[in-house]
């Protein structure tokens, strides 16, 4: 079982953001595909998963439309909006950023 | 084994039906329904759809939906936090918490009657109370610097007057002292008649004051329309101008300009030449109560008696002088003028009272004695309320503890409890305050002739503020400690003590085996990583 790790928000709406910018998908969907993506690093539980989905909807990065899941049944599904791939583009960016001086800063501690 | 599996089924069946597995959190189903309901039919294909997926890892179907359950956690606090996630939500909750705070408190007309009756009536005696106190006795000269203002007049002697202390003050012993001591800034001589006011429809008695012109430096007060009066008008022969109050002016002049009028005094014209403001009406002095005010004119005959009476003195204290230094002043000039004049001045003293003690008199000590007992009132009204509180809060703990599993996020329990107190302290205040005013009118009427100016005496906001703050504060904490307590004592105590009383109903019927606390029942119901201590003990 991959540990599981806390996820700071930001990086939970970066990371749904990135899901997205793949294909559309529901919010079970969008929650193994994180897992997948991640290696098993991040599960992200419903609680985390379902307010930051409403989030990102109310500030326009995601729109959502029903649609009818693999096994038949209606959920709703979430696709990123122009706004969002723009939004994706500049926290990647951050990310990245942050990342490259993460490892400049502990780089020689192992 | 066949009865746990049944309840499984049972409990599996009902999680379709989200909307009604929950009755006992009205607070849940009021409000917004289409987003609830979107949002529940988004997590119910959730649900679905992570139970294919833990079916395809090969579990039965009924175990499958439980460990999706099991999964998603408390569907009502999942949905509860997507409510929180949109905007604009904050009012919503607060309305929400509103309505149900009304609803619970009407479903306990005793402990709400009680509770709000005790405090209105602790917070409108204290009010009321200290707003007499503090109009009577210790701001109750309502002219500037009204503390170094004091009332001079003489002692008659003893042996003539016997028990008589006050006595007024003759034109010639005044203009001595007027002009010997060392003690006043100013001093002004007065005397307060009736006289009949002529010329308009009919004839009417006013009160008016003959004033010297230093008295407007004395009280410190101007005439807001127009001027005071001048020395050169406190002759015989150009005395005949008046000043007016503001009440007098609405009432015989409205808006007409203040040039060329004239009031008709004892059938003797006076040409008015201003009006003083309406805080200068002060009726508990009878020189500041006067409808009109004209010039107090000596000739030089009159300067010069000395042995009749007929004038009030009142004079203004120089800065960082004492009444003790004044009266020590005052017996100094009374001696040498009985040295000088014995046949008028012989034993015939002077006394100086601040007008202040003039004004409140002996009503002093009785007062601050009420002040105390009032004080008191309010204080054992807010433990009593405290009390009523403190119980009703403890009787609540299954309740809070019943929310707290159902997914009620500790934040939340508490925003519902202080809006309840809020609603409680709304009430509470309004009565008060209800109270307040009408005590205070009744103060006013009734003892109009008992205390001076009872009548016009103001509510006092600040004494009301502390009050009602006292009284809020207490009412919070008693309200929130058991609740906090109760948090912190671990759910399953407190639901334990409940089902044990048959309260429990979420699970079917109480008793049944689902509601027992069978582990996986508690399980899925209770999963709430927010409740600390939950998950681990299921």
């Amino acid at each position: 079982m991959a540990p599981q790790t806390d996820l700071l928000q930001g990086t939970l709406d970066l990371l749904i953001l990135r899901t997205l910018a793949l294909e559309s998908h529901h919010g079970w969907g969008i929650a193994r595909r994180i897992q997948q993506l991640t290696r098993g690093t991040f599960d992200v539980r419903p609680g985390s998963m379902f307010p930051a989905l409403k989030r990102l909807e109310e500030k326009g990065w995601i729109a959502a439309t029903w649609g009818t899941s693999e096994n038949g049944r209606q959920a709703k599904f979430y696709t990123l909006t122009p706004g969002g791939r723009r939004r994706l583009k500049t926290e990647v960016e951050h990310w990245q950023r942050i990342a490259e001086a993460m490892g400049w800063a502990l780089e020689g501690t192992r | 084994m066949s009865t746990g599996s049944e309840s499984q089924r049972r409990w599996a069946g009902r999680s379709r039906e989200l909307d009604e597995s929950v009755p006992c959190d009205p607070a849940k189903l009021v409000g917004s329904r289409r987003i609830d309901r979107d949002t529940d039919a988004e997590l119910r294909a959730y649900l679905d759809l992570s139970a294919g997926e833990h079916e395809r890892q090969g579990l039965s179907a009924d175990d499958a939906r439980r460990a999706a359950r099991v999964d998603l956690g408390s569907v009502h606090a999942v949905a509860d936090d997507v409510r929180d996630a949109r905007a604009g939500q904050r009012l919503e909750t607060l309305w929400r918490d509103l309505r149900y705070a009304v609803r619970t408190l009407r479903h306990a007309p005793a402990y709400t009657i009680a509770v709000v009756g005790v405090l209105a009536l602790g917070i409108g005696a204290d009010t009321a109370v200290f707003s007499l106190v503090r109009g009577v006795l210790l701001n109750p000269i309502p002219l500037p610097d009204g503390a170094a203002l004091v009332r001079v007049s003489h002692t008659p002697p003893p042996a003539s007057f016997p028990g008589i202390k006050v006595f007024a003050v003759s034109p010639a012993n005044y203009l001595d002292w007027q002009a010997q001591n060392h003690v006043f800034a100013a001093t002004a001589a007065y005397q307060t008649f009736r006289r009949t006011l002529t010329g308009g429809d009919q004839a009417e008695s006013v009160p008016v004051a003959a004033v010297e012109p230093s008295l407007f430096a004395v009280v410190r007060a101007r005439p807001v329309i127009g001027r005071p009066f001048d020395v050169s008008e406190a002759v015989p022969g150009h005395d005949q101008v008046a000043l007016v109050s503001m009440g007098f002016w609405r009432q015989h002049f409205g808006d007409a300009p203040l040039a060329g009028q004239t009031v008709m005094l004892d059938n003797r014209r006076y040409a008015v030449i201003g009006v003083m403001p309406a805080s200068f009406t002060w009726p508990a002095w009878a020189m500041t109560n006067a409808s009109i005010w004209v010039p107090l004119a000596w000739d030089a005959t009159e300067r010069a008696i000395r042995s009749i009476h007929n004038d009030q003195v009142v004079a203004r204290l120089r800065p960082g002088t004492t009444v003790a230094d004044a009266r020590a002043d005052m017996d100094e000039i009374s001696k040498r003028l009985a040295r000088d004049y014995p046949k008028e001045d012989t034993d015939w003293g002077a006394m100086v009272i601040s007008l202040r003690d003039l004004v409140v008199g002996d009503v002093r000590q009785p007062l601050l004695i009420l002040a105390g007992a009032v004080g008191l009132v309010l204080l054992i009204a807010v433990a009593n309320a405290a009390n009523l509180m403190l119980g009703r809060g403890l009787g609540r703990r299954r309740e809070l503890a019943i929310r707290s599993a159902i997914g009620g996020s500790q934040r939340r329990i508490i925003e519902q409890l202080l809006m309840e107190a809020l609603v409680v302290a709304v009430a509470t205040t309004a009565i008060g305050w209800a109270l307040a005013k009408g005590s205070l009118s009744v103060f006013g009427t009734f003892l109009a002739d008992q205390l001076p100016r009872a009548a016009e005496v103001a509510m006092d906001w600040r004494m009301f503020v502390f009050a009602v703050a006292v009284a809020v504060v207490t009412g919070l904490t008693a309200a929130l400690g058991p609740a906090v307590a109760a948090s912190r004592a671990g759910l399953q105590a407190t639901l334990r003590r409940g089902m044990g009383q048959g309260v429990l109903g979420l699970g079917g019927s109480p008793g049944s085996s689902d509601s027992r606390g069978s582990p996986s029942g508690c399980q899925s119901r209770t999963h709430r990583p927010r409740v600390p201590g939950v998950v681990q003990q299921c």
